[in-house]
């Protein structure tokens, strides 16, 4: 069994006490006062094209604590961006299993799937992440909306988002207005505006220019930093990787590292 | 239903204004052909109904004469004998008035007295105007719209032109009724007036009676066999009845549209989902849940589906008003005479038409939306898994050949029953339509090897063609569904006309043909004289005679034509089974009628069996039937007797037409002379016609009847066409960048316009080559299965190619012109918009 | 001059009041106002009752087309086994729309129209019914002939032998109630005014010829519904016929017929006046028990109203009287035996059965039938 834990000793108020842990899961420095949010355990993930299995994950075991800001390398193929999905709960493991506070998500199915990704997973990726036909405003404020929040409760939160993410009065442009940056800082503010305990973001800077990628994983960092949100990026980019507490390496569907310290 | 979702797809409809316009145009035109129909089938119904009261007004039953004319004494023993009170007496007729023919009634006012008529008493008889109509000679009240066209008032006189000669009228009232108010919009006089001016001393044309169903029943069985009772509301079911085939025939082919449609809104919402499926998923992620975008697409589809179909109703009422025209005209020729009135929009007719439409519409965008629901909200570059994936081909040829199957099961377990054979229809339609994309991949790949499509441009159009099958796809299914129709009914009408032709040339046994011009009782009574005298004209060699009657057969009405005095009586008959020789001979001896193909269908009347018939002189007896002739003069069906049977049982010797046969050596022209001079001596109006001249009007008259099926069928080619034309078009404008990128690398906008072109032009090509396999199949299923149970009609199927090339050539300009708008946008693109894109 | 109101002017005050009251008196049954068709048909051209004639029966009961107007007018009392006392009316009115006949090879073509009310009073259960029927007189529908006696309205007829002796039998189904009777005459013939020659007013030919009989054995039986019952009893006759025109300032008259059970039959009438007064020309006719008759002046009797009922249609009719007679009888009080007995015809008017008592000793003196129009 090949669990890892890493942490830079940060104190982490746990959400909720998942009942009883293995204690194999749990390991590293802080093992006894820190709670994971979300566990992978051995997962595997394979597709059949034209009668051929192609394996994409094999045996991978991760998880992240609340707080916890974590960067995931690897080459394109590697298996990140299912990685990602997995843990997102959009994608079901071949084998396996990934627990959000020690609650098995594969025994979920749709919609208690859709429920908890809309109550505790916020994403960013790294294009079209936005709906075309709803305004900057509108796409921040869709999360609260299919929660059912109230239209007036909604504006001044989206309001307070713009102006975090610094689009004050861009709130009315439609996306096909906006310049990428800006299109990610939308797709930011929308990914954290219903306060997730964990957010996944698939090279979020990959389609944009060094200084407004800067810009954007600024904000993410530091917006997810300030509630306590656990981050999950997923990039090639090493500028990301230092931002990070720590660092998984996919290389072949295989976890190589086991989650390093960031470089200095 | 979350606002945002909603919002988001109302302004994905409106940023692409072109897709929302020609949905709602194929769900407009699909519900707007069935409203057509809808209104123009009611509205012909309603005219004959309206007929029927305007005749019956508050009476229930009549007592009408199979000679036209019942002596007048029945009317006094109904009356004092039999003690009906609620009796009329009415002799009708027509007289001539500055040339035009109007309609005169004449009664007995006093015999309206004591009836409880309420309202429909009829307007006219008041005070003085009831006195002067028995006391002034030639006494009329008239309509007012009558008084308006010959510019008279009260107290003027006319002249008319009467059967006896000319008759002095005097306008003592002019009458204001309601448009079909009883006896009172025509000529109206007193009965002794009218039997005068019109020559029918001591007969009544018919006699009206209010009855209740015992009184009705006791009468029947009193009266005498010259005379039949019959109750309106019989007529009018039994036109209903009569007319009923007629009617889902344009009922079903109203659906065929709606069905077309269903495909179309199948296709374009398949395609807007495809469009949105990076929005969707990002919606799936954001929180939306896959029963939330089920939801949205359903909403989507039923508001299209409202407004396109409201839409649709304003357009089928224009549309009706155009083929009720046609309808009309249809039914006066085949059945009976009606006169078109307006249309009128039944709120349970919109809501039935705007119901089939949403549930179409709804179960069309099933599919899609359940796969919407279904989809892994991943943000995927890739195309969707069913334009690859590799079983659904297998999949859905199996489920259509099963379809299909099922429809020839249907078609063998239903027997006659003629909604079940159009279910069957349908069934096919939808099996076979459900093979056409597999079947079009197979086609593709067949293509490949072929030298045109190794070349870059017709490699890439192959290629495009079978990557964007599934957009592409069900508009060529909806385009070949509308081009099979119309191979399907150009075969059946093409078979259909041909056999009528063959037929009318196997009847029309006779050269010439002399006939009684209708009297002003509608009866046709050839001068005695006429027998004779066209047997001494030179260059004629045989002259048989023929009646008309209408006879009780087993119970029902049916038109008998009496045909006698020729040496080959039977010859101009084909009969279907049996022992064609014995019936021959059986007829011509006299000794049993022979039944049309249609009276035998549908009484199930075979040779050799015995029918009831309702003689004059014999009562009620049994008559042998020879066999069983093929017939298409009638959809009602009808017998032939021969002369020898008839005037045994029935009194009349009365004789409306002559057969003339000519001698070898006659000149035609010589004999129609010679005949028409006769019939300038002879008392009595008649007519001399040729054989091909009644062979063109007859084929004239059918093919003024198949005129609707062509609107219609114009009709759902349009609608497939808009639908191409939409598929096709957001097909070209999303490939946009594929395009750009295409451009970049070096091609012409003329290359690239040839490009979309020829994709265009092979999805036609491929739709048309389908499209005759089922019009094919379609055109036997009219033929054998919806023509014989609708009409009792058998006849041979023909194959026309030309019918089958206009298919595919139709299909291809379809599909050409469809991609002319999207090939000249591309033409036009700017490249470096399109880029940017990317 | 005796009897200058008849019953011919009846009739013409019937049409009179059609004319005059239109929409009063059309009905559901009669929408298209036969009524008006009868009214104000000029008498030029009709031959009209200028002086006395000989009359010979049976011969005159037969039809007088050349007059405009013509009736065959039954009343009676009769009684059922069981003492319920029942009262009946039949009356076949002929009336020429024009002149002549019309020139026509129709069997239909006529100017005769005939109009026919019959009604039935059952005073035990208080029932009053009544019809009316109109036919023209062509076609076998209606009519008068000899061979055999008869006069019919389609199946409504009254039928005699072929001379027209009597007895006559009444044979009338309205299909709710039937009368079907025996008449025979148990009193000769009385010529009303001069010698059957009744005249109206000043002018000459504005008379009918008339007469009656006033007393006809009757026997047969009447059914009401479903229930027939035999019953026995005595009729009154009136037959008449003129071209005569009732005066612009009458409004309508009372009319009795009286069968007393001494044996004398009196005949009276009232004509109102427009303006509520007595007519001078009212009259009346006293036959003795041995049927000698004598004319009655309107200063030979006086009535009086003694009480009023009022119909649903808001006509308030007299139906008890009181008649002094000139010393000829003890004063009468005269009592419908059923105060609706009005008839709902297209010309409203109220015709029934009486009862005589002495007005000072209220003994039973005898019956009759009292006609009253105009109201």
């Amino acid at each position: 069994m090949d669990v890892a834990q890493f942490s830079r000793g940060r104190e982490v108020k746990p959400l909720q006490h998942g009942g009883e842990k293995p204690s194999t899961i749990v390991a590293g420095p802080s093992r006894d006062t820190t709670i994971m949010l979300i566990e992978a355990s051995n997962l595997s993930y394979a597709y059949r094209e034209a009668g051929q299995s192609h394996s994409v994950l094999q045996d991978v075991s991760a998880a992240i604590a609340a707080g916890e800001r974590v960067a995931l390398l690897g080459r394109s193929g590697s298996g990140k961006s299912t990685l990602l999905n997995l843990l997102g709960g959009i994608d079901h493991p071949t084998s396996g299993q990934v627990t959000l506070n020690g609650e098995p998500m594969g025994l979920l199915r749709e919609p208690a799937l859709t429920h908890f990704r809309r109550r505790h997973i916020g994403y960013v990726y790294q294009r079209f992440n936005l709906v075309p036909t709803l305004t900057a405003a509108e796409n921040i404020a869709l999360p609260l909306d299919l929660a059912g929040v109230s239209r007036k409760e909604q504006d001044a939160e989206v309001l307070r988002w713009l102006d975090a993410v610094g689009l004050a009065g861009r709130g009315n442009t439609f996306p096909d207005l906006l310049s990428g940056g800006e299109q990610q800082r939308v797709a930011i503010a929308r990914a954290l505006i219903h306060r997730p305990a964990l957010v996944l973001a698939d090279e979020p800077t990959g389609s944009l220019d060094a200084q407004t990628g800067e810009q954007v994983l600024e904000l993410l960092f530091n917006r997810a930093g300030d509630d306590q949100q656990a981050l999950l990026v997923v990039t090639h980019s090493d500028d990301v990787a230092a931002r990070a507490d720590r660092v998984l390496v996919l290389e072949d569907g295989h976890l190589r590292n086991n989650g390093e310290e960031p470089p200095a | 239903m979350s606002p945002l979702l909603l919002r988001s797809s109302r302004r994905f409809f409106i940023r692409h204004p072109w897709q929302l316009g020609l949905t709602l145009l194929s769900i407009a035109l699909g519900t707007a052909v069935m409203v057509a129909v809808d209104l123009a089938n009611s509205a012909a119904t309603r005219s004959f109904d309206r007929s029927i009261d305007v005749l019956s007004g508050p009476m229930s039953h009549e007592i009408t004469a199979a000679d036209g004319s019942i002596a007048e004494d029945v009317y006094r023993t109904l009356r004092l004998d039999r003690r009906l009170r609620r009796t009329l007496p009415l002799v009708e007729g027509r007289i001539e008035i500055n040339g035009d023919s109007q309609e005169v009634v004449g009664t007995d006012p006093f015999a309206l007295t004591g009836m409880d008529l309420g309202a429909s008493a009829p307007s006219g008889l008041e005070g003085d105007t009831l006195r002067t109509l028995l006391t002034e000679p030639g006494g009329v009240v008239i309509p007012q719209s009558l008084a308006r066209t010959l510019g008279i008032g009260k107290g003027d006189t006319l002249t008319a032109t009467t059967n006896v000669g000319t008759a002095r009228l005097r306008v003592l009232a002019i009458t204001d009724p309601g448009p079909g108010s009883w006896l009172a919009d025509r000529i109206l006089a007193d009965i002794a007036t009218a039997q005068d001016v019109l020559g029918k001393p001591g007969s009544l044309s018919r006699i009206q009676l209010k009855l209740t169903d015992a009184e009705a029943a006791a009468l029947d069985d009193s009266l005498p066999a010259a005379l039949q009772l019959e109750a309106y509301q019989q007529k009018q079911a039994t036109f209903a009845e009569m007319t009923e085939a007629f009617r889902v025939n344009l009922a079903a082919m109203s659906l065929l549209a709606v069905l077309v449609g269903v495909f179309l809104v199948y296709n374009t919402m398949t395609f807007a989902a495809l469009q949105r499926r990076q929005a969707f998923a990002v919606m799936r992620m954001t929180g939306a849940s896959g029963g939330q975008l089920f939801r949205l697409l359903l909403v989507e589809a039923g508001a299209l589906g409202l407004i396109g179909s409201a839409i649709g109703v304003a357009l089928g009422m224009a549309l009706g008003q155009g083929l009720l025209v046609l309808v009309s005209r249809t039914i006066s020729d085949l059945y009976v005479e009606i006169s078109p009135t307006q249309i009128d929009l039944a709120p349970a007719m919109v809501l039935r038409s705007v119901a089939i439409t949403l549930f179409a519409v709804l179960a069309a965008t099933l599919v899609p939306a359940r796969s919407v629901a279904r989809a892994a909200p991943v943000i995927a570059e890739r195309r969707s898994q069913q334009e690859t994936g590799g079983r659904t081909p297998w999949l859905l040829l199996s489920a259509g050949v099963a379809g299909m199957l099922a429809s020839l099961v249907l078609i063998a377990l239903s027997g006659q029953s003629l909604v079940a054979g159009f279910s069957a229809l349908f069934v096919f339609v939808v099996g076979y339509s459900l093979c056409i994309p597999p079947l079009m991949l197979a086609l593709l790949r067949g293509c490949e090897p072929l030298p045109l499509f190794r070349r870059s441009i017709g490699r890439l159009a192959l290629r495009g063609v079978q990557s964007s099958l599934s957009r592409t796809g069900l508009a060529t299914v909806a385009l070949a569904i509308a081009v099979s129709a119309t191979v399907g009914v150009g075969l059946m009408t093409g078979s259909f006309r041909a056999s009528v032709a063959d037929w009318l040339d196997t009847t029309l046994g006779s050269d010439l043909y002399v006939s009684a011009a209708a009297d002003s009782q509608g009866e046709r009574r050839l001068d005695t004289a006429w027998l004779k005298a066209a047997n001494n004209v030179p260059g004629v060699s045989d002259v048989s005679t023929g009646s008309n009657r209408d006879l009780q057969i087993n119970g029902e009405t049916v038109r008998a034509l009496v045909l006698g005095a020729a040496r080959h009586s039977a010859r101009g008959f084909e009969f279907i089974g049996g022992n064609p020789e014995a019936a021959r001979q059986q007829f011509s001896e006299g000794r049993a009628l022979i039944v049309s193909e249609p009276l035998s269908y549908r009484q199930g009347i075979s040779a050799g069996d015995r029918v009831r018939v309702r003689s004059v002189t014999s009562g009620n007896i049994t008559l042998p039937v020879a066999g069983i002739y093929r017939d298409y003069s009638s959809s009602r069906g009808m017998v032939v007797l021969p002369r020898l049977l008839y005037e045994r049982h029935w009194p009349d010797r009365d004789v409306s037409n002559l057969g003339i046969s000519l001698a070898a050596d006659a000149r035609i022209d010589d004999v129609i002379g010679a005949l028409q001079a006769l019939a300038a001596r002879l008392p009595g109006d008649a007519e001399v016609i040729s054989n091909r001249a009644i062979r063109d009007s007859s084929l004239a008259i059918f093919d003024r009847t198949f005129v609707i099926t062509d609107v219609l069928k114009v009709l759902v080619i349009l609608v497939a066409f808009i639908g191409v034309f939409s598929a096709l078009m957001a097909l070209f404008l999303e490939k946009g960048r594929e395009f750009a990128v295409l451009r970049a690398t070096g091609m012409t906008p003329g290359q690239l316009q040839r490009l979309v072109l020829s994709q265009a032009a092979l999805v036609g090509l491929l739709a048309g080559l389908l499209s005759v396999p089922l019009g094919g199949v379609l055109s036997e299923i009219l033929i054998d299965v919806i023509n014989r149970r609708s009409f009792g009609w058998t006849m041979q199927s023909h194959f026309f190619p030309a019918i089958a090339l206009e298919a595919v050539l139709l299909s291809i300009v379809a599909a050409l012109l469809a991609a002319l708008y999207p090939t000249r946008r591309i033409g036009t693109a700017s490249l470096r918009d399109r880029l940017a894109g990317l | 001059m005796r009897g200058r109101i008849t019953h011919l002017a009846r009739l013409t005050a019937l049409l009179l009041t059609v004319l005059f009251a239109a929409c009063d008196n059309r009905t559901a049954e009669d929408s298209m106002a036969v009524g008006d068709a009868l009214g104000g048909i000029a008498a030029t051209g009709f031959a009209r009752a200028d002086s006395p004639r000989q009359f010979v029966f049976p011969g005159d009961h037969a039809a007088h087309p050349d007059f405009r107007n013509e009736w065959w007018y039954f009343t009676g009392n009769v009684e059922a086994p069981d003492g319920d006392r029942l009262g009946y009316q039949l009356t076949l009115f002929r009336i020429a729309l024009a002149p002549g006949s019309p020139e026509s090879q129709s069997a239909w073509a006529t100017h005769q129209v005939w109009m026919g009310h019959v009604a039935v009073t059952d005073v035990a259960t208080a029932d009053h019914r009544h019809a009316e029927r109109y036919a023209r007189g062509a076609a076998g529908l209606a009519g008068q002939s000899m061979q055999p006696f008869r006069v019919w309205l389609e199946d409504w007829q009254i039928r005699g032998d072929a001379d027209g002796s009597f007895p006559w039998t009444i044979d009338v189904d309205t299909g709710e109630f039937a009368l079907q009777l025996t008449v025979d005459p148990v009193r000769e013939v009385i010529l009303q005014g001069d010698k059957g020659l009744s005249q109206k007013s000043a002018a000459p030919g504005n008379a009918s010829y008339y007469y009656s009989i006033t007393r006809l054995a009757t026997r047969g039986e009447i059914r009401i519904d479903d229930s027939t019952r035999a019953v026995s009893g005595m009729s009154w006759l009136d037959r008449e016929w003129s071209t005569s025109a009732l005066g612009n300032d009458q409004a309508g008259w009372d009319w009795f017929s009286l069968q007393l059970d001494s044996g004398e039959d009196l005949m009276v009438y009232r004509l109102r006046k427009t303006d509520g007064s007595t007519d001078e020309h009212s009259a009346g006719a006293w036959v003795d028990a041995q049927g000698v008759s004598e004319t009655l002046q309107a200063s030979d009797f006086s009535l009086r109203e003694e009480r009023f009922w009022t119909s649903g249609s808001g006509r308030r009719y007299p139906v008890a009287w009181t008649l002094e007679t000139g010393g000829r009888s003890p004063t009468l009080r005269i009592e419908a035996l059923l105060d609706d007995q009005e008839m709902r015809t297209s010309v409203r008017y109220w015709e029934g059965a009486v009862r005589i008592e002495a007005a000072a000793t209220g003994e039973h003196l005898g019956r009759g039938y009292l006609e009253m129009t105009g109201y």
